[in-house]
C-alpha cells in the first residue's frame, strides 16, 4: 500500500491556485465592469479575455490530441 | 456456452452500464448551473450530452485494463472470463440504478470496480484481489477527493464574495456556462473510456481481438452514443440532490464550485493522483455551502451521500459476486443472470415512476433574484425556491 503524498500535495496546490486564479479574474472582471470611469470597461474586457485563456488551457489539458 | 452469444450479452450490458453512467454523472457538471438558473434544465443536459459525445471521440487512449491492477492478471493471476465481466457489469448496473433511485451521487467507476471485484472473488477467491491497491487507489482517494475539492471551492467562494458586490454577482451565470461545460468535456473524455475498456477486454478474452489492441471504432461510437443518450436523459434525482438538497447555491457559488471541480479533476488526472469526478463535484458543492455567509450545509444529506460512497464497492461487489455464482452454473445460469438483471432494471423503473422527478420540476430563480439565505433559527422553514422540486414531485 503506497500513497503518493507528494503527488497529492501537488494536486491540492495546483487545483487551489488554478481555481482561485480563475475565480479572482472573473470576479475582478465583474467588479470593473460595473462603474462609470472610462478605463474600467476595457480593463474588464481584458480580464475576461484572460479568463478565456484559462478556460482554453483547461480544454488543452482535457483533449489528449494536443499533448501527445 | 457459445462464446459469441456471451460476448454479445457483455457488450449489451456494457452499453446499458454506459447509459446509467451517463445519467448518473450529468449532475456532476450540470447540477449547479441548473440550480442557479444559468442554464435551463433541458439545455444543460443537451450541452452535457453533446460534450460527452464529443469527449468520447477526442480521447485516443487505448483500452486500458479496466481493473487497473486491482485484479491480478497475467501469469499466476486470474483468467478474467467474459462470464465474470458480465457478472461484474450486472453488479455495477444494479447499484447505479439503486443509488439513482435514492438520488445519491455515487461514483460509477467504483460501482464498476466493485462489481468486477465481487465477480473476481467468486471466480478465483480472495487472492485475486490486491488489497493494498484497493486501499491506496480507491479508499484513501475517496476521502481525499471531497476534502480537496471542498477546500478549493470554499476558498474560491470566499474570493468571489470578497471581490464582487451583490448586484454584480448575477453575471457569474455567464461564467457558469463555460465552467460547467468544461466539467462535462472532462467527464466525456474519461468515462466512456471505461466501457470501451470493458468491451475490448471481453473481445480480447474471447479471442476476437488480439491481446493489447485498442478499442475498435464501432466500440468507440457505440459507447459515445450510449453515454450521450444517458446524459441527455438526465439523472434529475441526482441533480436535485447535488444542486438543491445539500445547500442553496447562488451564481457566484455555482461558478466557484465548477471552477474548483474542473481544477481538481484536471490537476488529479495530469499530476498522477486519480480522484473520482463524482466525489470531487460533491465536495465542491459542500465547500461553497460553507464558504458563503448565511448559507448552510444540510449535513444529513451530505452524510447520506458519504454513506452511499462507503457501501458502493461492497454493495455492487455482492451483486457482482451473486451474479458470478449463478453464471458458473453454465448456460442457463448466465441467461438467468441477464433475466434477473433486466427484472431489476424494470423494478427500479417502476418504483421510480411512483415519485417522478423530471426537468419540469426544477423551478429556477429568475435573473437577478437570489436564493434567499436560509433562516438560521427556524430550521424547518424552507424557502419556496428550494423546496419546489420536492413539493411538485409528490
Amino acid at each position: 500500500m503506497t500513497i503518493d503524498w507528494g503527488a497529492f500535495v501537488t494536486v491540492v496546490a495546483a487545483s487551489l491556485l488554478s481555481a482561485c486564479l480563475l475565480v479572482t479574474l472573473f470576479s475582478v472582471g465583474l467588479r470593473l465592469n460595473d462603474g462609470n470611469a472610462p478605463w474600467r470597461r476595457p480593463v474588464s474586457a481584458a480580464i475576461f479575455v484572460a479568463c478565456g485563456l484559462v478556460v482554453a488551457f483547461g480544454i488543452y489539458l482535457i483533449v489528449p490530441i494536443f499533448h501527445p | 456456452m457459445d462464446v459469441s452469444l456471451l460476448v454479445a450479452l457483455v457488450i449489451a450490458l456494457a452499453l446499458v452500464f454506459d447509459f446509467t453512467n451517463g445519467f448518473h454523472d450529468t449532475a456532476n457538471a450540470m447540477a449547479t448551473p441548473i440550480a442557479t438558473g444559468a442554464l435551463r434544465p433541458k439545455v444543460a443536459v443537451a450541452i452535457a450530452a453533446v460534450l460527452n459525445l464529443v469527449g468520447a471521440f477526442l480521447s485516443t487512449a487505448v483500452a486500458q485494463t479496466i481493473s487497473g491492477g486491482l485484479i491480478k492478471e497475467g501469469s499466476g493471476g486470474v483468467q478474467i472470463t467474459p462470464a465474470l465481466i458480465l457478472a461484474g457489469l450486472i453488479g455495477a448496473i444494479v447499484w447505479n440504478l439503486v443509488t439513482w433511485l435514492l438520488g445519491l451521487p455515487s461514483s460509477s467507476s467504483h460501482a464498476l470496480f466493485g462489481g468486477l471485484i465481487g465477480a473476481a472473488i467468486v471466480g478465483a477467491g480472495f487472492g485475486a484481489i490486491d488489497g493494498g491497491v484497493l486501499v491506496s487507489k480507491i479508499l484513501i482517494p475517496a476521502v481525499l477527493a471531497p476534502l480537496t475539492a471542498g477546500l478549493v471551492s470554499f476558498l474560491a467562494t470566499k474570493v468571489a464574495y470578497g471581490v464582487t458586490r451583490k448586484r454584480e454577482r448575477d453575471r457569474f451565470k455567464v461564467g457558469q456556462i463555460f465552467t460547467s461545460s468544461l466539467v462535462s468535456l472532462a467527464h466525456g473524455t474519461n468515462d466512456a473510456q471505461k466501457t470501451m475498456g470493458v468491451i475490448t477486454l471481453a473481445l480480447i478474452a474471447a479471442g476476437f481481438q488480439p491481446t493489447g489492441s485498442g478499442p475498435e471504432i464501432w466500440v468507440i461510437g457505440a459507447c459515445a452514443l450510449a453515454i450521450a443518450a444517458g446524459t441527455y436523459s438526465g439523472g434529475w434525482r441526482i441533480i436535485k440532490t447535488l444542486g438543491r438538497d445539500i445547500t442553496d447555491i447562488e451564481p457566484a457559488q455555482g461558478f466557484a464550485a465548477e471552477a474548483a471541480t474542473t481544477a481538481t479533476i484536471l490537476a488529479s488526472t495530469h499530476l498522477g493522483f486519480a480522484l473520482s469526478t463524482t466525489q470531487v463535484a460533491s465536495g465542491s458543492v459542500i465547500g461553497v455551502g460553507l464558504g458563503r455567509k448565511g448559507a448552510s450545509v444540510r449535513w444529513g444529506t451530505a452524510g447520506r451521500i458519504a454513506l452511499g460512497w462507503l457501501i458502493t464497492i461492497p454493495a455492487s461487489g455482492v451483486v457482482g459476486a451473486l451474479a458470478a455464482m449463478l453464471s458458473q452454473v453454465g448456460f442457463w445460469g448466465v441467461i438467468l443472470d441477464v433475466v434477473l438483471a433486466l427484472g431489476a432494471i424494470l423494478a427500479v423503473y417502476l418504483v421510480a415512476r411512483r415519485r417522478r422527478i423530471e426537468a419540469r420540476h426544477f423551478t429556477q430563480p429568475a435573473p437577478g433574484v437570489f436564493v434567499r439565505p436560509k433562516r438560521r433559527k427556524k430550521k424547518s422553514v424552507r424557502t419556496p425556491a428550494t423546496d419546489s422540486a420536492g413539493a411538485n414531485a409528490s
